[in-house]
């Protein structure tokens, strides 16, 4: 199997990189909040109900550890991808991409999951949990839109 | 398997990178994208933190270690309470109604409380093993806290204080995300059969709102910062675990047999 992406220009790997940035941040001070036993200010909604409902963990590890894994693992692919621009290393930057692209599929389901729950289950939304629902949306748009 | 791959890969290729790199010409080149790299990390590390400090401050409901570790006020006549003063084990709860660990301790010790005081041939071990007392921890953050607390110490005066708290708890849904839910609160007075006018003086009286605010305000003094917090004979618990149940029912065991629960470790 063989994927050949379009030259994918500068802004648009820097924005990449902002948006997993900013999902990381989020990502790990839900994080520290969740092991500190405290629930972050909100504005939209209700992130106590959210945050500290039985589905904010999985296997007894809290989301927001899984999403630091997440947004860091796209990170340093976003890090090595921009480092690699010798000509002998678009075979990486195509494997790179691959994995960019799997990761994204598994976090954008994750996200409708988690939003489902939200809307349907709990009735109450957390603002930080919309917040990764939306980068991680961006994300897998960005990596199924390379292949262009 | 496969994020294992792709991490075995990124990893590989890291090393690779830092090995023999072609991109930036020479060990300065090199060196300008590690130490821009460096930055980026440091500029997210240093948001992290901010955030962290910021929400330091103005943290709610959260098990810092000033909480103490005995009760800080003895039980008294003027406490709600359940079961026998004389009972082995004392449980004093304090809760806020509107807060969602409370209730998901609701339903929990309501059964603890119904299997240990049932009769001596259901509960085994013998009947009217607890008496339980709740008291009003009614956290800032939760806008309808002080209302309700207030709902349950009106239906108290009419002799109604763990009906009202029964209500509360099985249904805040209904009312912790409203403005006003005081028409809410006169449902429930007249399902319990209580006389929805004095209910609803009593409800908007200063009294009912000192005892509150004074509850409250001992309990911020005493040091609390949670909730629920719980106390078994005299000693703060700490958490029971994921099966909370289970958790309780064997401090609950421990202390009817003379053993004081293990201290609540300091965090």
């Amino acid at each position: 199997m063989k994927f050949k992406f379009t030259a994918i220009p500068k802004w648009i790997i820097y924005t990449y990189v902002t948006i997993a940035a900013l999902g990381l941040i989020d990502a790990t001070y839900l994080t520290i909040n969740h092991y500190r036993d405290t629930v972050p200010p909100c504005f939209i909604g209700s992130c106590e109900q959210v945050l500290t409902s039985s589905y904010a963990a999985i296997l007894g590890i809290p989301v927001a550890v899984f999403g630091v894994a997440y947004y860091l693992f796209i990170l340093v692919c976003l890090v090595v991808y921009i480092e690699s621009n010798h000509t002998s290393h678009e075979v990486r930057k195509n494997k790179i991409m691959i994995a960019i692209l799997a990761a994204t599929i598994i976090g954008f389901l994750m996200s409708l999951y988690f939003f489902g729950i939200q809307a349907l289950v709990i009735h109450d939304f957390c603002q930080y949990c919309l917040g990764s629902a939306l980068f991680s949306t961006l994300m897998f748009v960005m990596s199924v839109g390379v292949w262009g | 398997m496969v994020p294992y791959y792709f991490a075995k890969a990124i990893i590989t290729d890291i090393i690779e990178y830092m090995d023999t790199n072609t991109t930036a010409t020479g060990h300065t080149g090199k060196m300008k994208r590690i130490g821009f790299w460096g930055f980026f990390v440091i500029i997210i590390a240093l948001i992290v933190w901010g955030l962290v400090a910021a929400n330091g401050k103005s943290a709610g409901s959260s098990a810092s270690g000033t909480a103490p570790t005995t009760l800080p006020a003895p039980v008294t006549a003027s406490d709600w309470s359940i079961g026998s003063s004389t009972a082995p084990v004392t449980i004093v709860e304090y809760a806020d109604f509107e807060c969602p660990a409370c209730q998901d301790y609701y339903p929990i010790l309501k059964q603890l409380i119904a299997d240990e005081n049932g009769t001596a041939s259901t509960s085994g071990a013998g009947a009217n093993r607890i008496f339980f007392v709740y008291r009003y921890f009614p956290l800032p953050q939760h806008p309808n806290a002080i209302i309700s607390a207030e709902a349950a110490q009106a239906a108290g005066a009419q002799g109604q204080f763990w009906a009202m708290h029964d209500l509360l708890f099985a249904n805040y849904t209904d009312w912790e995300n409203l403005s006003d839910p005081t028409s809410i609160f006169l449902g429930y007075a007249a399902k319990i059969g209580i006389s929805t006018t004095t209910f609803l003086a009593d409800l908007t009286s200063p009294a009912v709102a000192k005892v509150v605010t004074d509850s409250y305000q001992a309990d911020t003094t005493a040091g609390l910062d949670y909730t629920p917090t719980i106390f078994i004979n005299g000693t703060r618990i700490d958490n029971p675990g994921s099966n909370i149940y289970a958790g309780l029912k064997a401090m609950v065991d421990a202390a009817a047999s003379g053993t004081p629960p293990t201290a609540a470790s300091a965090q």
